[in-house]
């Protein structure tokens, strides 16, 4: 093995495989990272070490066997506390959830990790059931952006982000139910996905709002998103939300065939024109459109319609179904919760039964409405959020309700949508954008960001303070140089 | 704050005043969002069904 960690999943998995690492060196590297940065970083909850090196000495005996079950075999992976694993307690932040939830059961997307020989490496930090602030005076881990500490990471997916931008981890699982994958995979630097509703199961899954709520992957690269996505997706007879729809090959699919039949749409009205959208953030989104119309896409102006009333909707949804959820437990247990966490939850308590059916009625208006949009187009791209991370103190989850918003209304409409790193702003925190495709759409996201990220190397960044001891610029030129496509230092 | 007092209360939820005075701030913003989607004549339009699988209007 080379003295460096790889970035990625598929460098990973081709160095398993060549020879030139084992999944117990790389396991073992991996966690003495964790041991060293994460104090600092706080994307951990609960490392299973030695599980995480019995995992890793099996698949590298299987490998000695000649058994090869998926490129996840041998990869150190994190799930987010969101998400019920065996081998360790599910706490979603909380200080109200059941002891014990989940049952020490794996949920099926986690199962179907293990089951191609992924080792998983532990719990990362969520924010209070998903929907709280990150809390100092709880007693769980305060997580921190790796590009500057004094910026938020977002959320509530904020630790599988943050391990994956420091090399804590080769990718793992998030939850998106309004932007939890996307957000910080924004923030963070890296390429996360908000899968078609349905796609992943979710069962086995703290729930937040049970219409909205998926599992998707996150990692550096939108083709390590896609290897896992091949492990995690399809039906599961136990799970009621879980789609009856054939899964794709992700991974083959994003590398095949490049965007030059394709059309973006990337829409001005809502998105682009919105007074609030960030100057620096909107450069960085038409520099990676324009990436993508240098590669052979073709762009178009669209418009999406109901894009605010949409994301109301969504709000609206996801507040009414989460203070379902736990209205008994605020009754009772107030105090028990994280302030931001209560708050934001009591205000499900200003709409009305009639609000909540008015939310279903134009999530349906705006579902037909795009079913118009994606006949003149392929995918459309956005911005992921208005702004950079924000600074700590001035994080307000409230304020998100009243601003445009660019996660909520696809999770609205169920549609699957991808985060992926475009560039720096003037203070070196990571802009991004973000692809919507389809129902089921996921192969075109994929291929999409793919396309990009064979063009530019911003998704192979590393925060200068967690730089020692990952391959960094070295595996981005190795990487680059085998790509297809003319590299384009610095460009997005 | 009445109305926001009410609805809260209404849940059976017990906050202090500063809570209350808090989360009441932004309740004309919400109910806005609220009313302006009921605005929206939708009386005999079908509610999305996100459990239903494809083709029978559950799916984009």
């Amino acid at each position: 093995m080379t003295a460096l960690l790889p970035l990625t999943i598929e460098d990973a998995a081709a160095a398993l495989r060549d020879g030139a690492v084992t999944s117990t060196v790389l396991t073992r590297a991996v966690l003495d990272r964790i041991a060293r940065l994460d104090g600092d970083l706080g994307a951990y909850v609960t490392v299973c070490e030695d599980a995480a090196l019995a995992a890793a000495a099996e698949a590298d005996a299987e490998f000695a066997r000649g058994r090869d079950r998926s490129p996840l075999q041998g990869i150190p992976l994190v799930v987010k506390d969101l998400v019920a694993t065996r081998d360790a307690p599910t706490r979603a932040n909380s200080q109200v959830l059941e002891p014990g939830w989940g049952g020490g059961v794996d949920a099926p997307a986690v199962a179907r990790l293990r089951a191609v020989g992924g080792v998983l490496l532990g719990k990362s930090t969520t924010n209070e059931f998903a929907c709280g602030l990150p809390d100092r005076t709880a007693p769980f881990p305060f997580p921190r952006n790796p590009w500057n500490p004094g910026h938020t990471p977002m959320g509530s997916s904020s630790g599988t982000a943050i391990a994956t931008s420091a090399g804590l981890t080769l990718g793992g699982l998030g939850t998106d139910t309004g932007g939890s994958v996307r957000g910080p995979a924004g923030a963070n630097g890296v390429t996360g996905l908000k899968v078609t509703f349905g796609r992943v199961p979710k069962s086995g899954v703290v729930p937040l709002a049970f219409t909205l709520d998926t599992v998707g992957p996150m990692a550096r690269s939108a083709y390590d998103c896609a290897l896992i996505l091949d492990v995690i997706a399809g039906h599961d007879p136990g799970d009621p939300y879980s789609a009856p729809v054939p899964v794709d090959r992700y991974a083959d699919a994003a590398r095949g065939g490049g965007v030059e039949a394709l059309r973006i749409g990337v829409p001005t009205r809502y998105f682009l024109d919105s007074p609030l959208l960030d100057g620096e953030v909107h450069a960085g989104v038409l520099r990676a459109a324009h990436e993508l119309e240098r590669a052979g896409a073709t762009l178009v102006d669209v418009v999406v319609p109901y894009a605010q009333e949409a994301n109301d909707a969504n709000n609206i949804t996801y507040l009414s179904e989460a203070f379902a959820y736990h209205r008994t437990n605020l009754v009772e247990r107030w105090g028990e919760y994280g302030r931001s966490t209560r708050e934001l939850l009591a205000r499900a308590a200003f709409f009305t039964g009639a609000d909540y059916v008015q939310a279903q009625r134009v999530r349906e208006l705006f579902r037909r409405a795009l079913a118009d949009v994606f006949a003149s187009v392929d995918v459309l791209l956005t911005p992921v959020s208005l702004m950079p991370p924000a600074p700590v103190a001035s994080a307000d989850l409230a304020a998100a309700l009243f601003r445009p918003g660019f996660h909520g209304l696809w999770n609205a409409a169920g549609l699957p949508a991808l985060a992926a790193p475009c560039g720096f702003n003037s203070a070196g925190l990571p802009l991004s954008f973000q692809v919507v495709g389809p129902a089921f759409g996921e192969s075109t996201v994929l291929r999409v960001a793919d396309t990009y990220q064979r063009l530019t190397d911003w998704h192979l960044r590393v925060p200068p303070a967690v730089r020692d001891g990952l391959a960094c610029r070295e595996l981005t030129h190795q990487r680059v140089a085998r790509s297809s496509h003319t590299p384009r230092e610095g460009a997005g | 704050m009445r109305a926001a007092d009410h609805a809260l209360r209404a849940a059976g939820l017990r906050l202090t005043d500063d809570e209350t005075s808090r989360l009441a701030a932004g309740y004309g913003a919400l109910r806005a969002k609220a009313d302006a989607l009921a605005a929206l004549d939708l009386r005999e339009a079908p509610p999305i069904n996100p459990a239903a699988p494809p083709g029978e209007g559950g799916w984009p």
